[in-house]
């Protein structure tokens, strides 16, 4: 699939949920093919807000379509479990499946869907080149660097073609060198995908994202391009994330 | 003896004696058991059909109370550890109670509850089935006392390994079963190890529950722990003889095969 096509495939996302014992009312857009930053402090509602997209949090209300799925309607008592929906999340921590090959790490996506054995571990195979991780395949979790495991981590997580990717914090626990990197390689493979990232970072976020949701307190409280959001940062985070530029 | 740990930290030196103390207290018994052990009668003593029959049995009980363990265990363990409902904490004591329960008074509920005039006794009866004081009893008695070191060590390990590595799994599609086939028990299969040989060590041990709920009847109930119980009285040298069968294979199983906390 060409960059084109998968613009033209990836899917819009729109949210809207709230947790009042949390003091949660969340609600925001992602255009089609396109990475934006979810920037607040503790506690505004950043983690919640992935848990409820890839399902593990099921708020008494709350609304999720993806594209032309509906992930969750409490309204309509509709509710996609998570293993249904598409959404992959990648984590400060690779979390390898530390009982399988660095190959079968990278192919168990495929495998869960049903795909014939050698065909994942074919595609497995050309994920992990991709990522630069195609001399690893036949190691152990275990006895990888951060940064290979975080490589191997992405690769597992795109060979399944996710509808819906959430970074969180994928860089942090990374030595500077391999942060950049591993950063530029994401840059490159989410191009044209619909993402949504998590970051403390603002080189990071500028790298990787055009766009911005900044929460406060549970609340969205301005969404937008960062020149929109350079205009006028509604508050400090927001702030620190522009000042630079 | 300077205790040293794997990582080179000293640990302070006066750990050791109570520490000596304590696998001599285990230990020193089973020195003075092959003290006594008459190797001249050994095998006569093991060729005789009752130890034979008995060896045979606790074998054969020991193995289908481990099985049962495995089969029941492991779903008990996954549910106590990762689903939320309402008695967990009842349900997860009374499972667990059979460690602190003297195996009679096991016995007794067994009996109380399959035995003729017990809680199911007459439905039993009424399909045709006898439980008590048959080889079933042996293992339910078996099963009874030993599943809570399969539900234990299993809880343990769920609950040290990262809950994350399911929800991992979900993300990349992988549906329940798929995931506990390919991510849960695979991650389990230490403590699984570990688990199964502590339940049919315990198994094969079993005493009290055993004679109270199936009685000591040769070739049918009469395990090896009840044989040796009962050559005490007219042939130590018997009992002593056969005990020593029950440590070696104990020591061979449980020294090849149990590996507390080994990571996967």
């Amino acid at each position: 699939m060409t960059r084109a096509e998968r613009r033209a495939a990836a899917p819009a996302l729109e949210l809207a949920f709230s947790v009042p014992e949390r003091g949660l009312d969340i609600a925001f857009t992602v255009p089609a093919g396109s990475t934006t930053a979810l920037i607040g402090g503790n506690g505004a509602g950043k983690s919640s807000t992935f848990a409820v997209l890839s399902g593990l949090l099921r708020p008494a209300r709350s609304r999720v379509v993806l594209g032309d799925t509906t992930l969750s309607d409490s309204a309509a008592r509709r509710w996609r479990a998570p293993h249904a929906r598409g959404v992959v999340q990648l984590m400060q921590h690779p979390l390898l499946f530390p009982t399988m090959s660095v190959a079968d790490n990278a192919a168990f996506g495929l495998q869960a869907a049903g795909t014939p054995a050698a065909a994942s571990r074919a595609a497995a195979r050309d994920m992990l080149a991709r990522v630069g991780a195609g001399e690893l395949a036949e190691r152990r979790p275990g006895r990888l660097s951060g940064g290979q495991a975080q490589r191997v981590a992405i690769a597992r997580a795109l060979v399944t073609d996710p509808a819906l990717l959430l970074l969180d914090e994928p860089f942090a626990q990374l030595d500077g060198g391999s942060a950049a990197e591993i950063s530029g390689l994401c840059a490159q493979l989410l191009i044209g995908r619909t993402a949504l990232l998590i970051t403390h970072d603002p080189v990071e976020a500028h790298a990787l994202t055009d766009r911005a949701v900044v929460l406060d307190a549970g609340r969205v409280v301005q969404t937008g391009t960062w020149e929109d959001i350079a205009r006028d940062p509604a508050t400090p985070v927001a702030h620190r994330f522009v000042a630079g530029r | 003896m300077t205790p040293v740990t794997r990582s080179g930290i000293r640990l302070p030196a006066w750990l050791a004696v109570p520490a000596v103390l304590g696998a001599g207290l285990v230990g020193l018994p089973l020195i003075g058991l092959l003290s006594c052990v008459d190797l001249g009668g050994l095998a006569a003593l093991l060729g005789s059909p009752a130890s034979r029959e008995a060896l045979r049995l606790s074998l054969l009980t020991s193995l289908a109370a481990t099985v049962l363990c495995v089969l029941l265990g492991v779903p008990l363990a996954l549910v106590l550890a990762r689903a939320a409902f309402p008695g967990r904490r009842i349900v997860r004591t009374v499972v667990l109670l059979p460690i602190v329960l003297p195996p009679v008074v096991g016995g007794i509920a067994l009996l109380s509850t399959f035995g003729r005039m017990g809680l199911l006794g007459a439905a039993l009866e009424a399909g045709g089935m006898r439980i008590a004081y048959t080889w079933v009893a042996v293992v339910l008695a078996q099963t009874f006392v030993s599943l809570p070191f399969m539900v234990l060590t299993l809880e343990g390990a769920l609950r040290s390994h990262d809950s994350r590595y399911e929800e991992v799994a979900a993300g990349l599609g992988a549906s329940p079963g798929y995931t506990l086939r390919r991510v849960t028990l695979p991650l389990l299969t230490p403590a699984l190890v570990s688990g199964t040989v502590l339940c049919w060590a315990r198994a094969l041990g079993e005493f009290g529950a055993t004679i109270t709920f199936a009685g000591s009847l040769q070739g049918s109930t009469r395990t090896v722990p009840l044989e040796v119980y009962l050559l005490r009285e007219t042939d130590p040298d018997g009992a002593v003889a056969l005990s020593l069968v029950l440590v070696l294979v104990a020591a061979v199983v449980v020294g090849l095969l149990y590996r507390p906390g080994r990571q996967a």
